[in-house]
């Protein structure tokens, strides 16, 4: 088969074009763009605000889209169709991770506390866990959580 | 309740495998009883199947289910069975590759021409590039530093240049686009698109799982030396296959074979994901190298496709809309990434395919149509996006804006085609056989529209057209139709080729008929093509035709009461013609031919009368009226004014008017009855009243019903009635 020579030019120009483009692009976004931390998973935190709500340490369960976060804060021994709750976007806490600060907050129902409250969690990531604060309702609390084994 | 309680509890009870297999088979049952439910409402609102499929899926999932009754949810989808569906899922797209990469026919990339290479390609460049655009801004919100810009970029030009080829092609089959210009290049351009995005998708796994572009070079060199060894030696073993299995037997496939050929399929798709590129990648080229247009090839994609499309994708679905998370965009900026995300796919698919084939010399109309074919995504897109979150390369709040582009890119296109390419312009009907096209001048006074169901048995049906034809002589026109009703969707027998070559099968079983028919047959037409809507596709060609009087055989209905079942009712209902229904009990017209027509005063008597007295005219067939009211002053001058060259009598007054008829249809050749309440054919009336005469009438039955719009059927014999005498057949 004889090749239409204005195909060819035509086809190796577009083959050019979409190389070098890419390239551009990607050099370009690979220099100066920063993701977040992978943050999402499961977190057993302790705060004085949460202990009267749970008989033991409660997870803080964070679904991560990039920045974005959903998450709820539950029994450890929760079922696991409440453990994926956040991550399938359906948590009580939304928020967002930027530059390794966690912010999340909503209204939810904690453990065996009675009534939806107004709860914030401001905390900074770090290898073992995170540290920060618990804000339920007005009352706010110093919060550390340790990362479950099992990521998300 | 979505399930009775009692049923779930049930698969509760049991503990192990035995309680796992149990909650396994009530979800299947549900997802394809749901997804055929949600499929065939699609198909209502003339949206294709996999539409439907896919919101079953969705609304199965979290993003509906599971908000509005996530304790059900919990208890239909529990987390421990969802390993077991994907399992399925996973098989089933294997499967379901294999399939389109054995509906992939090389000849499609041939000698298209400039402007199919033109398009092909800017439509996968064009969107690759604005997808790759698109990850400069959604990286940093929506990924995360675990995966690496590269493969964020690779992924999302993948994800956006994807056409589903399967899709399209059912379109263009379907409005009979397939073999215009137009639709070839569509099709070029969409198998194209099939091919690039799969190696593409294959290249950027190889990325992602290795981590740069350089790291995948032994991958891509792996696949390579793979492919090629396909495409010589395995091209060779199967054709070599496909020899032996039609020269023994009768080249159908022995399960043997089927077992040899799915080892095959299994084989490749686990070679390449040792290698590092998907399994589905390994299937559908197993598919693709398979020898095409053999009888065997046919027989083994529809031993395949049933299981695969009704049991397996199905759950795909599901699975996927078990991952699609809608509660993930729970914010303005979210939803606004999510527009871009539709915005920037369409500006890639539908403004690259409809600039570059303007470029290349296609008007704008063709041009625009190309465009938003091509912007048809569907199935394609979700796997490739179930791949990309399995991988991690993308977010689940990613993934659900990609899906909401599927969805929204392969749900616009049925009505934005139908603006830019409206079906009565230039959908099947509006297309003329070529013969035909050269007599258009030759103007017809009478034209019949005989339907024809199936050609082999419905000699009587044409030979009572010409019998009806025959007073207009030259000037009447036959046009006897067989419409080849698609197959489903993703069936084998639905891809354009294989729809061309049951039409083509269907023409000559016409031209047979024709030829057998004996007598005067220059007048007859006959032409076949593919059709979605049978009696929609039959209305409009009647009205295109300009038809007199469209002529339906009759078959009672299998699961059916309705005498006038399947599509003659719709075809009685919204024909802009006359029509008859013709019930044959070994009718020959002839001389002294004996014709019963009752008469209760109503337009569809009148019809009756007016075709009994044609046959009178042409035949010297005998009329006998039977009068279940006296008749009117008009249709009393209309037997005057034939009274002279047709035998006709009129009855007295009925007493009991249907057992009089039945009575009278034991010493009659042909009943030719109006549509009437009295005799039980009017549509309100149904069950046994409604058979009631055509069971009990002892000769053959032709039941009529009149259009308002439609001319009078003895206009042109009064119009020539002095030539007309002269000319009656013996």
């Amino acid at each position: 088969m004889k090749a239409n020579p204005k195909t060819v030019v035509l086809y190796l120009g577009m083959v050019g074009f979409i190389v070098l483009s890419f390239s551009l692009i990607t050099s370009y976004g690979a220099r100066t763009l920063r993701a977040p931390d992978a943050v999402g998973g499961q977190y057993v935190i302790e705060s004085a605000l949460v202990a009267g709500c749970f008989a033991q340490p409660p997870l803080l369960v964070v679904g991560q889209s990039g920045s974005y976060l959903n998450a709820d804060i539950v029994a450890s021994d929760a079922k696991k169709n409440v453990l994926t709750r956040a991550l399938k976007g359906n948590g009580a806490l939304n928020g967002q991770v930027i530059s390794g600060k966690l912010a999340v907050a909503g209204s939810a129902k904690l453990g065996t506390c009675p009534d939806k409250k107004t709860v914030t969690v401001d905390a900074v990531i770090n290898p073992e866990g995170l540290r920060g604060q618990l804000k339920v309702g007005s009352e706010v609390s110093p919060l550390t959580g340790k990362l479950k084994a099992e990521k998300s | 309740m979505f399930l009775p309680n009692f049923v779930l509890a049930a698969a509760a009870a049991p503990s192990g495998d035995a309680h796992i297999v149990m909650l396994l088979l009530i979800e299947i049952g549900v997802i394809i009883a749901f997804s055929r439910l949600m499929g065939l409402l699609f198909k209502k609102l003339s949206q294709p199947l996999v539409i439907g499929e896919i919101v079953a899926g969705i609304l199965l999932g979290p993003s509906f289910l599971g908000l509005i009754a996530p304790d059900l949810s919990a208890q239909l989808f529990p987390p421990e069975t969802l390993p077991y569906l994907n399992v399925l899922a996973q098989i089933g797209l294997v499967f379901f590759m294999f399939l389109v990469g054995l509906e992939f026919n090389a000849d499609h990339l041939k000698g298209k021409g400039h402007a199919a290479v033109v398009v092909s390609h800017v439509s996968i460049i064009a969107p690759f590039f604005l997808g790759a655009l698109l990850a400069l801004y959604l990286y940093e919100p929506l990924s995360t530093n675990a995966v690496p810009f590269t493969s964020f970029a690779l992924f999302m030009g993948a994800a956006m240049s994807v056409t589903a080829f399967p899709v399209l092609a059912r379109i263009l089959t379907e409005r009979n686009l397939h073999k215009t210009y137009l639709g070839a290049i569509a099709i070029t351009c969409a198998a194209v698109d099939d091919v690039t995005a799969w190696c593409l998708l294959a290249f950027v796994i190889s990325v992602v799982r290795s981590g740069d572009l350089l790291g995948a070079v032994p991958t891509t060199l792996l696949a390579i030396v793979y492919i090629g060894f396909m495409l010589t030696v395995g091209r060779l073993l199967l054709v070599r296959l496909a020899d032996f299995v039609e020269k023994s037997g009768s080249g159908r496939l022995s399960q043997v074979w089927v077992a040899v050929i799915f080892i095959g399929v299994i084989t490749s798709a686990t070679i390449t994901e040792v290698i590092g590129i998907h399994n589905i990648f390994g299937a559908f080229l197993f598919g693709a190298v398979m020898p095409q247009r053999r009888v065997f090839v046919r027989d083994l994609a529809e031993k395949t496709e049933d299981f695969t499309v009704v049991f397996l994708l199905p759950i795909f679905f599901a699975y996927t809309g078990l991952r699609t998370q809608f509660g993930l965009l729970n914010n303005q900026a979210l939803w606004l990434d999510c527009a871009l995300i539709i915005v920037a796919a369409t500006i890639g698919k539908f403004g690259g395919s409809t600039i570059s084939a303007k470029l290349s010399g296609l008007e704008w109309r063709d041009a625009s149509a190309l465009g938003v074919l091509m912007n048809t995504r569907g199935l394609m897109e979700l796997i490739i996006l179930n791949i990309g979150l399995d991988l991690g390369v993308i977010s689940p709040a990613l993934f659900a804006m990609m899906v909401i582009m599927a969805l929204v890119t392969t749900f616009a296109t049925t009505p934005i085609l139908e603006w830019i390419y409206p079906t009565h312009r230039f959908g099947p009907t509006a297309e003329l056989p070529e013969e035909q096209a050269g007599e258009a001048e030759a103007a017809t006074t009478y034209d019949i529209l005989v339907p024809m169901a199936n050609p082999d048995s419905q000699m009587g049906l044409l030979r009572l057209a010409l019998a009806l034809a025959t007073p207009d002589r030259e000037q009447a026109r036959i046009h006897a139709v067989n419409l080849v009703r698609l197959g489903d969707e993703y069936s084998f027998d639905s891809l354009p080729e294989q729809a061309e070559q049951l039409v083509a099968q269907s023409q000559t079983r016409l031209d047979a008929l024709v030829a057998k028919a004996g007598g005067d047959t220059r007048h007859i037409r006959t032409f076949s093509q593919v059709s979605d809507d049978v009696s929609a596709d039959l209305c409009r060609i009647a009205q295109a035709r300009d038809a007199d009087l469209v002529l339906l055989g009759w078959h009672r209905p299998t699961f059916s009461q309705d005498l006038l079942g399947g599509n003659v009712r719709p075809i009685l209902e919204s024909a802009a013609a006359d029509v008859a229904v013709f019930i044959d009990r070994g009718l020959n017209v002839g001389h002294g031919t004996r014709i019963v027509v009752p008469y209760s005063g109503t337009v569809h008597d009148r019809l009756a009368l007016e075709l009994a007295l044609r046959l009178g005219i042409s035949h010297r067939a005998q009329i006998k009226i039977l009068q279940a009211t006296v008749l009117s002053r008009e249709t009393r001058d209309l037997v005057a004014l034939f009274q002279e060259r047709v035998s006709i009598e009129v009855s007295a007054i009925l007493d009991e008017p249907l057992t009089n008829i039945v009575e009278a249809s034991r010493n009659a050749d042909l009943l030719v009855v109006g549509s009437t309440p009295q005799w039980g054919i009017e549509r309100q009336i149904f069950g046994q009243l409604t058979d009631e005469l055509a069971t009990r009438c002892q000769s053959s039955l032709l039941i009529v019903k009149h259009h308002k719009t439609a001319t009078p059927h003895i206009e042109t014999l009064l119009a020539t009635k002095p030539q007309l005498v002269g000319a009656q057949t013996p």
